[in-house]
């Protein structure tokens, strides 16, 4: 028999087939076996940790020998992952065995001495810190606090991004600290803000297997949250035809091998897509009108609030709106509309409006009107586009079917972020199919602790743990005491987000930048002016990292950091999941880890240096306070340093004991060097922010006995689904739901041509408790139209250029580019595009092409038959290799509300190498 | 510069990093182009080198050895072609049972963890999602579909960036059969 007919002889049989189980195996001897721990006769001694690749958050046994890592598996007891892990979790084995760790920090110098342009030379910390203090203390003199920076990371440990944020916040008053998180959530962050008044999504991942539907919009799945795509294929192949997947992408990717349908649109166009979705709800009458009536309220915000680049762009002023942009917002195509951007300084406006509004507002999203303006795929027939459009309308419309849609940064990245997340919601709430087992929009995060770092402890410009604001007098009076701080100590004015910081840099107003487990100058849009900034200004860049990466590079001095299991440490998923770990092994020569460097640089500041007045515009009297006089009467001496104040004297009363069942034997570097058990003191304070506001944490302990809990943690139990009766204890008996986040619950009212002048604000809640939980809460249905990206190909830059990652590497490839195997699987980034893009410009695969844009160019080598399918017209190039780096040709744009940068398209040209 | 060359001229200043990383003293100064995986100026225009899998056809290849205990087997044939589908898994047609020369899918493959929802008053340490020990599936596992979230192909002939020095290692009590992986049912 050929392997064609083999083929297919079996086709038919194997999808219905999968997974049919026979039936339970008896407990006992068989799971002993299945639990077994190979290896322990030999010396191995396994242990629970957690995946350190993206947001998915998946459970890892690991075995450990003589104080190496030999083998990792899938836990089995992870609710996550089920016992499995991808290609990337496996090799978690190998990541931190790269033959070029950094294992002792190096310094630009000529003759002993600091030198910008001289060569690293290895120095001790003690040197190292030296000149970090010299160089932050100049910046500090010359600029105040807004002219220093730490950048951080989605994948610093949850008391990593609480102690950087402690100690630039309330100890060196400045508020710039920024995630690389930001490029990757912040536009849902906001939209979750607006819609919903806090951070997070309603649902958990049991979503899926509660579900009948499974969307994807601008998420490949199948590449980027591989485990969580195992459990959406299991679903599907085990829940019979009436479970469907969907995949909407601007190409066709592996999703779509396993999708029921699949829907090819252009860039920006979901907005349009969404739209037409809320009026095919409202035309065919499947408004859940209970729930709406009684749970939302319809809002609207401008349109006119630029791209997020520079002021001095034109489109920041102007703009001529395209044919399409006038019809999806009821204007006339056949006049000229140039709109002049009058709210780029308060993009986030919004205000409610009334049902009849909304409803106009979406009378031009016909079907035949978003059909034509959506097809991505030009070979594709507009009556087979229009068909799988009316497919998905009536998937969402069905009154009894579950739906979960799950986006990350095709929503995220996009010039428009967070109006599309908005959307979304928009989309699950008419149709009542919001917060409910099985049914929700659900924003997946890209990174471990994006959710759990960045966005709960708050390591962003604007933002303190638990969802407290800066510049909010009730929340700095929170934080304040919570730790332990003189009134008026913290900071109103929000600090650069993370664009802004690169601009700083180029503009002399930014010269100290400190980047931890991050890769900002590989990750950036538009690179060569950052990197240029960085090596030629008056600026001091400090990397803190494992591996030399493109950063180091750039930088004046390089820390050798310890990597993950090297330390102890906690993650939080993309379903409230908080996961901790302990130490497995020990950092390699004089690497430490990133909670160490910022203790240890937190002793180089003494009070008197930092809490004096100071001069800084933009705050109350353009200075700061002078809070020495308070930070006296509170017992600290003006000689204290940061650390006695922030760390030691909070800490010392959390001993560390190897000896304690939670170490169950295993070291603790950090604790070992300061005396005290660090990471337990810094959590037992952190969660304190959360309790009783919706953001309950365990205590310490409990997560080391748990795979991991779901906040809020109430009365010792976790939270799968937020806002709905039964299941969120913020939720009283007879409320059905409560969207009980309080930001932005009283707006302004006005119509779709803006706010009403006095006219009274709209309450969305009855009246608080009596611990000030809003009741009756209401989230908000937006309307949001359609916009086009402000860089669109033209007649020489005539394609689209898309960015993103693929299953093997992970973000900048630090980690798995020195892992031989996944180095191996895809050793290069290729430029994906259609075969016919590649003849019009005489181009075959893997001929090398240069791909350049207004910004800059790269070259790589082509891919026609690749995983990825572009239609005309589109290319795609992952950002994960450094000698192909991408950045240097996207665009510095952002979502204005967000301020996330849109990788995900710019125009290109190409040509042959 | 030519591929061979490029790659001699990684490995010898891959070599001298790792020996200054390591502690040398005046003489490990390093200038830019001697750190990280790039050895081009950042403002300069690289070539990186074609993506060749020269593989040989299913059936036709030899097995590429494990990584580790327990690690997914490396795929050693070419994958062009082969679809992971709704209705058909190319990969399973030949696998699933597997033969002689073509390995067949390990117990793990069909064994599917059971987990359950409990209300919140149930729950044991406060976790609502209760694991309830295994099922035997008759075949593969959904979670297990598709195959190419753990096991990759290799391109042949890309220059090594970085060596690696992860020592694997072979437990007394491991299944004899190397290509079981670890804890052969455990991991499923």
């Amino acid at each position: 028999m050929t392997g064609l007919n083999r083929r297919s002889f079996l086709r038919s049989s194997v999808a219905a087939a999968a997974a049919a189980t026979v039936g339970m195996i008896p407990a006992g001897p068989l799971r002993a076996q299945m639990m077994s721990r190979v290896g322990e006769k030999d010396g191995w001694s396994w242990d629970k940790v957690v995946c350190r690749f993206c947001g998915t958050g998946c459970g890892i046994q690991m075995a450990t020998k003589d104080g190496r890592i030999v083998a990792v598996k899938g836990d089995p007891e992870s609710p996550v992952n089920r016992g499995l892990s991808c290609v990337k979790g496996y090799f978690t084995a190998k990541i931190q065995y790269g033959q070029d760790r950094l294992t002792q920090p190096l310094l630009r110098m000529t003759d002993g001495r600091f030198d910008k342009h001289g060569q690293f030379t290895p120095v001790s910390w003690e040197r190292a810190f030296e000149e970090m203090e010299r160089q932050a203390k100049r910046a500090l003199a010359e600029l105040g606090p807004a002219g220093i920076a730490i950048f951080g990371s989605g994948q610093y440990t949850i008391d990593e991004g609480y102690a950087a944020v402690k100690l630039i916040k309330a100890g060196l008053r400045s508020n710039n600290i920024e995630p690389n998180a930001r490029h990757c959530m912040a536009s849902a962050v906001a939209a979750f803000y607006q819609v919903f008044g806090m951070d997070e999504p309603t649902g958990c991942y049991d979503d899926i297997e509660a579900t009948d539907t499974m969307v994807l919009w601008g998420a490949n799945m199948a590449e980027m949250h591989p485990i969580l795509w195992s459990r959406v294929t299991a679903r599907r192949l085990t829940g019979g035809e009436r479970v469907k997947v969907v995949n909407l992408s601007t190409y066709r990717n592996r999703c779509s091998e396993l999708a029921d349908l699949e829907i090819i649109f252009k860039p920006n166009t979901d907005l349009a897509i969404q739209n037409y979705l809320c009026k095919r709800i409202i035309d065919s009458e499947r408004v859940d009108w209970d729930f709406v009536k009684q749970h939302t309220i319809f809002a609207a915000g401008p349109t006119d609030i630029g791209y997020g680049l520079r002021p001095s762009n034109p489109a920041e002023q102007e703009v001529t709106l395209t044919r399409e942009e006038a019809i999806a917002q009821g204007l006339d195509p056949a006049q000229p509309h140039r709109v002049k951007q009058t709210h780029t300084e308060n993009p986030s406006l919004h205000w409610a409006i009334s049902f009849d509004d909304y409803r106009k507002a979406l009378a031009p999203y016909t079907l035949d009107f978003v059909v034509e303006l959506a097809k991505g795929d030009p070979d594709e027939p507009l009556e087979a586009f229009k068909a799988k459009l009316e497919q998905l309308a009536a998937l969402y419309a069905e009154r009894e079917r579950k739906v979960i849609s799950f986006w990350t940064m095709g929503f995220n990245q996009h010039s428009r972020g967070t109006w599309a997340n908005e959307l979304m919601y928009s989309v699950h709430l008419l149709a009542g199919k919001q917060s409910t087992p099985g049914n929700g929009a659900f924003s997946l995060t890209g990174q471990p602790s994006a959710c759990g770092t960045t966005r709960e402890v708050g390591t962003f410009a604007h933002r303190l743990p638990a969802d407290l604001l800066v510049g909010d007098p009730a929340h700095h009076k929170m934080a304040e005491s919570l730790w332990k701080l003189p009134p008026g100590t913290l900071n109103p004015k929000v600090g650069l987000h993370a664009v802004a910081m690169m601009r700083a840099l180029e503009d002399g107003k930014l010269k100290f930048f400190w980047s931890q487990v991050s890769n900002p100058f590989q990750d950036f849009a538009n690179l060569t002016p950052w990197i240029k900034a960085a090596r030629e200004n008056d600026t001091f860049i400090v990397c803190s990292d494992a591996y030399p990466t493109v950063t180091a590079k750039v930088a004046d001095l390089i820390l050798p950091s310890a990597m993950i299991y090297e330390k102890w440490g906690a993650f939080g998923n993309a379903e409230r999941r908080t996961q901790h770990w302990r130490q497995q092994v020990r950092a390699p020569g004089a690497a430490k880890a990133d909670l160490w460097q910022v203790l240890e640089f937190s002793k180089r500041f003494r009070l008197k240096e930092v809490w004096g007045a100071i001069p800084l515009q933009g705050v109350p009297g353009d200075t700061l306070p002078d809070v020495l006089a308070a930070a006296q009467a509170m017992g600290y001496g003006p000689e204290d340093t940061l650390y006695d104040v922030l760390f030691q004297r909070p800490g010392q009363a959390w001993r560390w004991d190897r000896k304690d069942p939670v170490a169950a034997g295993h070291p603790n570097d950090v604790a070992e060097d300061f005396g005290f058990f660090v990471h337990k003191a810094l959590w037992e304070e952190y969660r304190r922010f959360g309790e009783g506001r919706g953001h309950d944490l365990a205590p310490f302990d409990t997560y080391h006995q748990v795979r991991g809990l779901r906040w809020p943690v109430v009365d010792g139990t976790e939270t799968q689904w937020r806002y709905v009766e039964g299941h969120d204890p913020y939720v009283p008996a007879g409320q059905g739901f409560n969207f009980y986040g309080p930001l932005f619950k009283e707006i302004p009212q006005g119509t779709l041509s803006g706010p009403t002048p006095d006219a009274p604000k709209v309450k969305l809640f009855s009246r608080k408790d009596e611990h000030g939980h809003i009741l009756d809460g209401k989230a908000k249905i937006f309307f949001r139209p359609y916009m086009a990206p402000v860089e669109r190909p033209d007649a020489e830059y005539d394609l689209w250029l898309c960015t993103g990652r693929v299953l093997e590497h992970w973000h900048s490839g630090t980690m798995t580019q020195r892992v031989p195997e996944l180095h191996r699987a895809v050793p290069s980034a290729q430029v994906f595009m259609h075969p016919a893009d590649a003849a019009k410009r005489g181009l075959a695969q893997n001929d090398l092409v240069r791909i350049a844009s207004r910004r800059g160019a790269v070259q790589a080598r082509v891919e026609i038959q690749g995983r990825n399918s572009m239609p005309r017209g589109t290319v795609f190039v992952p950002w994960f290799d450094e000698s192909v780096l991408i950045n240097k040709v996207t665009l510095d744009q952002t979502c204005p509300l967000s301020k996330q940068t849109d990788y995900k398209k710019c125009a290109v040209k190409l040509s042959k190498a | 510069m030519t591929g061979s060359s490029a790659r001699f001229l990684l490995a010898v200043t891959g070599l001298a990093a790792s020996v200054v990383l390591a502690g040398a003293g005046s003489a490990g100064r390093l200038s830019d182009e001697d750190i990280s995986l790039r050895r081009e100026g950042l403002l300069e225009l690289t070539t990186p080198p074609p993506v060749v899998y020269e593989l040989e056809e299913p059936g036709q290849s030899k097995r590429l050895a494990r990584s580790y205990y327990g690690a997914p087997p490396l795929i050693p044939h070419a994958v062009a072609g082969l679809a992971i589908a709704l209705r058909s898994n190319e990969c399973l047609d030949c696998h699933e049972e597997g033969d002689a020369d073509t390995p067949g899918l390990p117990p793990s493959h069909r064994v599917k963890a059971l987990f359950r929802v409990v209300p919140r008053d149930e729950a044991q340490h406060g976790a609502t999602t209760v694991f309830d020990g295994f099922a035997q599936a008759e075949r593969v596992s959904g979670n297990r579909y598709d195959c190419l979230l753990c096991h990759v192909p290799q391109a042949t002939g890309a220059p090594e960036l970085v060596r690696n020095d992860f020592k694997p290692a072979q437990p007394k009590d491991a299944h004899t059969d190397n290509l079981e992986p670890l804890d052969s049912v455990g991991q499923y």
